[in-house]
């Protein structure tokens, strides 16, 4: 057995190559998302703590006295919160302003970081700080130093009175990313002196519907923990999920690669089982062998895998974790800990998938008779049985995909199931299309290159028993690539068209965000008089962005000074004619992105109820605009309707119009330089804005593209280890052709050829089955995860490199077998 | 004279949950005798004791404390005891205080201890906080009345005192009416505890308030009336270099009359000559006492096993001057409280003889300095 792998050194080195490729990509992939959930549910965790339920105000926060009534009431599982994003030295850091004597139970090491300090500065000192000793130590900073902290833009100075010293390394992660101080240094870094963030509590859940009822009102609620940063691992989940299909895409492609070198090593030694069979072995005794080998192979094969899966993972996990931390949410949590459930699994796919590969193989080779077995055309005739077959589960897989596709559901996880079972019905129909395509070439590549020409394409067909897996798997990879560069291209262009329309400003005035959210920090109040007073500017728009309280859940909103102005927007749909709608949302009513329309199921004329100070206001939902700044949605008030509804007079953004609009580099400049005193802005020009967007855009995908690269060398190695094995076997065959007179050159022209044959029907079919999942992500995956509605666009680039990719990976499998075939003479290769 | 139990605020850390042990070592600096912390304002002779005002906070003064203690008894005579203290520590001297906007930002921080004696089951339930004064969510007010943290407060109405705390299943909800006091000891309330003259405190007393309300515990309530104990101190200073820790006793006697004496232990086994006490009379006339007026003898000790003290448990006390004898020992004999810090609170009951005639009654005994020395603690 040992010497049947040995003699057959690198058809065997493929199968390991094949096997081990496959066990990477999903473990690395598997790594990475592990890494990434962890991580976010670490980070989150870190700062929720023990809380089940909390307090929170909307925009203006919790009033100090509604902590008060709870604690002089005997609920002492309650505990204050001010929690902001701040820039120190240009580092990210969570400020955590907490209550120490009443924090301990919600997060253990805010005590222990106010044990490590002295609790009296804490307290005391205004602005007094603890860091992890790892962030003093990289911020350059020791105790007793002060240092200049970013709150919203604004500059504040805080001193460091204590390191934290972390007792297990758990907490030394949950401390490293937080800036922490008492809750009353927070309130003042904040500006809110008589308010805090939210109040975190412990709470049975009859215990909540009690408090809920008793205390509450007036702009306040009580929801359990992670509806408040429900929005960021919504995204964070519709992200993972992504990437957990991709990596099943991966898994896929790997079986199939497993399954066609399982499948073709029992195929070429077809006469030598049959040999064994003839001189008695029985075939119990084949099957054994059989999966054996398989084994043998498979376990070699997945070790290698595992070791370049988690090598591969390491790289994964850092391009997850920056684009999280860049787009979605900071990440303080790194937990590079290995992750022995994906190597198990891993493990499992390798071994498992290898032997199940084989099974089928194995039982054909243990059940045809002896004489048989050494026969080829017996196999060939189970080929166009395989072709049968492969159409008849074809036509079940895409039935089943139109059934999941019709299905009323908004979920991701059934569109991604009709997606598969979509893609890979198609990949099932490869054997019968190759066929059919090759049926179709053999005319005109007679008339181009003669009975040579029209071998090719009848050899390939012929030998579609240990191609079909290799084509289908390569098909696969290269149209998934199609899909997902269509559906990015599709994406970018549509984000394009919207950002015209959008961004009408010349310059754009905002607080800095801190880790790419959505910038929510107000400006300072003097930022708004001085902006109206500049000369040169035509008009300021302002906004407020922040998160209001509804009885659908919190909801982001923008309440503009000019929500509707002629041309700017694009409607999904309307309740009133367009010049009517500035006055309608004056008058209270609202319009609604398409997200939140998806998300929340509104329509035209559906009315939701916006928590105020006095009660909850009925609005009326009047048009749905199409926008793609967020995946949560957003409802779009008039300013000044919601000023008087929630007596939040804050801005958060303003927009310039410029008398010319040339002018807005040189402007923004100067504002920033104007306006600096006050509040460290960013202003920036439209044109660098747009930039910026598109820049998230493209990092957001990055990942994306490693994984179609990835999937795709996968595929390109399986149809190198099936070429092979099919010209390595054809060399009998050629020696006959070479016998008769064909020329060294000319069969190397030949294998080749019919490689390339093999290539371009990958390519080929991979164009329509490209376009359909690009059809698919766009307007069932899309619309799912972010409920975006994209403008379908075609590019050609997709298609022309998708093409070249097939038939250069065709010509790479190619140039072994031809230099062999046309190295050796007849007789040896007739031999 | 508890008073000087205050001390560890600091050790705040450790009802946070953090487990430490405090090490003595690990505190900052003691704000002890004459040269603690610069800012404060330290207890005189000169300054005489006014009320209501006094009954309020002092904030320029580091520390004061405002201790409840009773004996109680339901109808039928099954016994209750009970203690709700309420701690007030400045962190920072007046003279250092910022202005802050922040309504949570606070200069002191409170601790409470509450404790509930169930004598027939020999149970000590002990309950613990803290909060900052910040946005009122713990403080003190003379007129009303009032001092509070979170849910366990004190509030004045009229001349009575009505006092509630609960946790858990424990639960106390008194009115206190007071038939003696204020008395204020030492010299009008200057209580001198050491050499150094502003090594004292300001210190009074309403050693019997008539009690009556309800206790919870285990779930089932009980209506008791009985007999209240009133503390208020207010000092800068902590124990001298050599003193350890002390022996404190209030106690009610069936004649009407009232008892205050403590013992400040020295590291060399003596007792202080700043020691010293008040009796008053059932007219609420008082005389003090000093260190030589009176003795204090211990015939028994006993063993936590929480902590491994070893504390007195029974006393004869001789007071000459009166004509008092009086045994006391404690009703139940684990009352040891295991906090923030570690001392003995207990009720206890007197039986002896006054001016010839018999005399019983109950009290309160408080010993520090057992588990652990209290110097340098505070």
């Amino acid at each position: 057995m040992l010497r049947q792998i040995a003699a057959n050194r690198s058809q065997t080195l493929l199968m390991v190559a094949g096997v081990a490729l496959g066990v990477a990509v999903v473990v690395a992939v598997d790594i990475a998302n592990d890494s990434a959930s962890r991580a976010f549910q670490l980070s989150t965790e870190a700062i929720a703590g023990r809380a089940t339920h909390e307090i929170s105000g909307g925009p203006t926060g919790v009033p100090v006295e509604v902590y008060r009534q709870l604690r002089r009431s005997g609920r002492r599982d309650a505990a204050p919160v001010i929690q902001r994003l701040v820039v120190v030295e240009g580092q990210p850091l969570t400020l955590l302003g907490i209550d120490p004597f009443a924090d301990a139970q919600f997060r253990g090491y805010t005590a222990v970081a106010a044990a490590a300090a002295s609790l009296d500065a804490l307290l005391t000192v205004p602005g007094a700080a603890i860091l992890a000793a790892a962030t003093a130590d990289s911020l350059g900073l020791a105790v007793g130093d002060d240092f200049e902290v970013v709150v919203g833009g604004i500059s504040k100075r805080l001193v460091l009175v204590d390191l934290a010293e972390a007792a297990d390394a758990r907490t030394e992660r949950a401390v490293r990313g937080i800036l922490l101080t008492d809750i009353a240094s927070a309130q003042e870094l904040t500006g809110r002196p008589q308010r805090v963030d939210r109040i975190d509590l412990i709470l049975d859940d009859a215990a909540a519907a009690q408090l809920a009822g008793e205390t509450l009102g007036r702009g306040l609620r009580l929801d359990p923990v992670g509806t408040a940063s429900g929005p960021a691992r919504e995204m964070i989940d519709a992200f993972r999920t992504n990437l957990l299909a991709l990596s099943l895409l991966a898994l896929i492609v790997g079986l199939f690669l497993i399954f066609n070198t399982m499948t073709f090593s029992v195929v070429r030694r077809r006469a030598g089982i049959g040999t064994l069979r003839a001189l008695g072995m029985t075939a119990r005794e084949v099957f054994r062998q059989i999966c054996i080998e398989a084994s043998a192979i498979g376990l070699v094969g997945t070790g290698l895998g595992l070791l370049l899966g988690v090598a591969l993972g390491r790289g994964a996990v850092d391009l997850v974790l920056t684009t999280i931390n860049d787009i979605f949410f900071p990440l303080t949590f790194r937990d590079d800990s290995l992750p022995l459930l994906s190597l198990a699994k891993g493990a499992a796919l390798g071994v498992g998938a290898t032997v199940v590969a084989a099974l089928p193989a194995a039982r054909e080779a243990a059940a045809s008779a002896p004489r048989s077995a050494m026969m080829r055309s017996s196999a060939e005739h189970s080929a166009t049985r395989l072709v049968a077959a492969a159409s008849r589960i074809a036509l079940l897989l895409l039935l089943g995909g139109l059934v999941l596709f019709a299905l009323p559901t908004r979920s991701l996880v059934v569109g991604f199931a009709g997606l598969f079972a979509a893609t890979l019905g198609i990949a099932f129909l490869t054997p019968l299309a190759t066929q059919g395509l090759m049926s179709a070439l053999i005319a005109p590549l007679r008339s181009l290159a003669g009975s040579l020409g029209a071998a090719a394409p009848r050899d390939v067909s012929r030998s579609l028993s240990r191609t079909a897996t290799a084509v289908a798997a390569l098909m696969l990879a290269i149209s998934v690539a199609i899909g997902l560069q269509l559906m990015i291209g599709s994406f970018r262009s549509t984000v394009a068209v919207w950002l015209e329309r959008t961004l009408t400003g010349d310059v754009y005035i905002s607080a800095p965000s801190v880790g790419g959210t959505a910038a929510t920090d107000p400006l300072a109040p003097g930022v708004r008089p001085a902006l109206e007073q500049l000369a040169g500017v035509r008009s300021v728009d302002f906004v407020r962005s922040t998160t209001v309280r509804t009885d659908l859940g919190p909801i982001r909103v923008a309440a503009s000074s000019r929500p509707v102005y002629r041309g700017q927007r694009l409607y999904h749909s309307l309740a009133v004619p367009v010049i009517e709608l500035s006055a309608a949302l004056r008058a209270g009513a609202v319009l609604a992105s398409e997200p939140l329309m998806n998300r929340l199921g509104i329509e035209v004329g559906s009315l939701i109820a916006i928590d105020g100070r006095d009660g909850p206001h009925r609005a009326e939902v009047v048009g749905i605009y199409y926008d793609y700044a967020s995946s949560q949605g957003t409802l779009m008030l008039d300013m000044d309707f919601y000023q008087r509804l929630s007596g939040d007079t804050q801005i958060t953004g303003a927009a310039l119009h410029l008398e010319d609009p040339g002018a807005a580099a040189e402007m923004s400049l100067q504002v920033a330089r104007a306006l600096a005193p006050q509040q460290a802005l960013d202003v920036r020009p439209n044109r660098a804005l747009r930039a910026e967007v598109f820049a998230v855009f493209d990092q957001a995908f990055a990942i994306t593209g490693a994984l179609v690269i990835l999937a795709t060398l996968v595929a390109a190695l399986g149809v190198l280890s099936a070429l092979l094995a099919v010209q390595l076997e054809r060399g009998r065959d050629f020696g006959i052709l070479r016998a008769v007179g064909l020329t060294a050159r000319q069969s190397a022209r030949q294998v080749v050829g019919e490689t390339m044959l093999l290539g371009a029907a990958a390519g080929l079919l991979a164009i329509p089955t490209g376009t359909a999942l690009a059809y698919l992500l766009i307007h069932v995956i899309n619309k799912r995860a972010f409920g975006w509605t994209l403008q379908m666009t075609f590019d050609t680039e997709p298609y022309l490199s998708a093409m070249g990719l097939a038939l250069g990976s065709a010509l790479l499998a190619a140039l072994l077998p031809a230099r062999r075939i046309a190295a050796r003479s007849p007789v040896e290769l007739l031999r | 004279m508890r008073a000087l139990s205050l001390c560890r605020l600091a050790l705040v850390a450790c009802a946070l949950g953090v487990g430490c042990t405090a090490e003595p070592a690990d505190l900052p600096p003691p704000p002890h005798a004459a040269d603690s912390r610069p800012g404060f304002v330290y207890a005189s002779a000169d300054r005489p004791l006014a009320f209501p005002g006094d009954y309020g906070p002092h904030p320029e003064y580091q520390t004061e404390w405002w201790y409840y203690t009773g004996n109680l008894r339901t109808a039928d005579q099954r016994r209750f005891a009970y203690q709700l203290t309420f701690f007030r520590r400045s962190l920072v001297a007046p003279a250092e205080r910022v202005e802050r906007t922040a309504e949570l930002a606070s200069a002191d921080i409170y601790m409470g201890h509450f404790a509930l004696i169930d004598v027939a089951a020999a149970e000590h339930r002990l309950f613990e906080r803290f909060s900052r004064g910040g946005g009122a969510l713990a403080g003190a007010r003379s007129r009303p009345h009032a001092v509070w943290l979170d849910d366990w407060k004190v509030s004045a109405d009229g001349a009575a005192r009505v006092l509630s705390a609960a946790d858990d299943d424990v639960a106390l909800q008194l009115t206190l009416l007071p038939t003696l006091g204020p008395i204020l000891h030492g010299e009008g309330g200057y209580s001198r505890k050491g050499a150094d003259p502003r090594q004292a405190s300001h210190y009074y007393t309403f050693p019997r308030l008539d009690t009556r309300g309800t206790v919870e515990i285990g779930g089932s309530s009980h209506a008791v009336s009985g007999s209240s104990w009133m503390d208020h101190e207010f000092t800068s200073s902590g124990l001298g270099d050599e003193q350890i820790g002390w022996d404190w006793f209030s106690l009610q006697l069936s004649d009407g009359s009232a008892l205050m004496l403590f013992h400040l232990r020295t590291r060399d086994g003596g007792i202080d000559a700043y020691s010293s006490g008040t009796w008053i009379g059932a007219d609420g006339s008082q005389r003090h006492l000093k260190r030589d007026d009176f003795a204090i003898a211990v015939d028994g000790h006993w063993t936590s096993p929480h902590t491994g003290a070893r504390y007195p448990a029974v006393w004869r006390i001789e007071i000459p001057s009166v004509g008092l004898t009086l045994d006391a020992r404690p009703f139940v004999a684990d009352q040891e409280v295991v906090a923030s810090f570690v001392y003995w609170e207990g009720a206890v009951e007197v039986t002896g003889s006054s001016a010839g005639g018999p005399v019983e009654g109950v009290g309160f005994v408080e010993l520090t300095g057992y588990a652990s020395s209290m110097k340098g603690a505070f």
